[in-house]
């Protein structure tokens, strides 16, 4: 595993990083998908949890807060988290590249009102999966929903907890 | 539905559930509440990564509860984080008279 850079947003899970493994193990046996929402706004957050698990039924945590998010993302291994870019405590492309650097695997959607072609590039660069720009709907939620399935059946679960294991 | 707020995409998500829709409006004037207050304090030069940041905040939450104009309004006062303080000001009091627009529909609802 790389050497993490963003060590002010590490310093808050300390041990959870060498634990996660074991909790990406429990995700492909999940009968419903988990997913994280983060936003500092709780209009937003509220929204998404309602197109989340009303109409998808799915498991979801929210939280306003970068650090926190770590700390639930490292705690369940979240099948998909949807990462506004301004949050509290950091900014989501930070909290996007320490995920995408812990879990390569993970599957991350940046939700921005921001139209700048720095916060896509950026996004692109963390190598996010999807990028939705405010304002959202239904469809675009369920569109990368949707994409995750289909990568999920087309790359075996077992690939995924041998490179997991590797890494310990 | 009127000039200033359009529900539609906001009522696909909710499903109409009205104690939802309640919920969702008292979070959104609670932090326009927030935004036009800190918007107000903050319009010097020093401030202006906060004002921006912030004016993007109420973007958003304009945008996906289909208040496209105030959308639009927290948009340019966005783009124009590096105005004088007079100039915000004016960006302000359009934002205000919007809000107010959006404010008294919600709260009539």
């Amino acid at each position: 595993m790389a050497e993490p850079r963003h060590l002010d947003l590490l310093k808050c899970v300390p041990g959870q990083i060498t634990n996660f493994p074991e909790a990406a193990r429990q995700r492909p046996a999940r009968e419903h998908l988990r997913i994280l929402a983060v936003d500092d706004q709780r209009f937003t957050r509220t929204l998404l949890y309602q197109v989340l698990r009303t109409y998808g039924g799915y498991l979801v945590d929210t939280t306003a807060d970068a650090r926190e998010a770590l700390h639930l993302y490292l705690q369940h291994a979240h099948d998909i988290a949807f990462l506004d870019i301004e949050i509290a405590g950091d900014n989501g492309h930070t909290l996007a590249s320490i995920i995408k650097e812990i879990d390569p695997e993970s599957y991350l959607v940046m939700v921005t009102a921001s139209h700048l072609p720095e916060d896509a590039e950026r996004a692109k660069a963390n190598k996010v999966d999807g990028f939705i720009v405010k304002p959202f709907n239904r469809e675009k939620i369920h569109n990368c929903i949707d994409a995750y399935m289909r990568r999920r059946k087309e790359k075996p679960v077992e690939a995924d907890h041998e490179r997991l294991g590797q890494s310990q | 539905m009127n000039a200033s707020v359009n529900l539609n995409n906001l009522r696909d998500m909710t499903g109409n559930d009205a104690a939802l829709e309640h919920e969702l409006f008292e979070a959104f004037l609670d932090s326009s509440d927030e935004c036009l207050e800190f918007l107000s304090g903050h319009c010097s030069a020093a401030a202006a990564d906060d004002w921006r940041k912030r004016a993007h905040a109420w973007k958003g939450i304009s945008l996906n509860l289909g208040a496209e104009r105030l959308g639009q309004l927290c948009k340019n006062a966005q783009d124009n984080y590096r105005a004088t303080a007079a100039e915000k000001l004016l960006l302000l009091a359009d934002i205000r008279e919007e809000y107010k627009k959006v404010k008294a529909y919600l709260e009539a609802l």
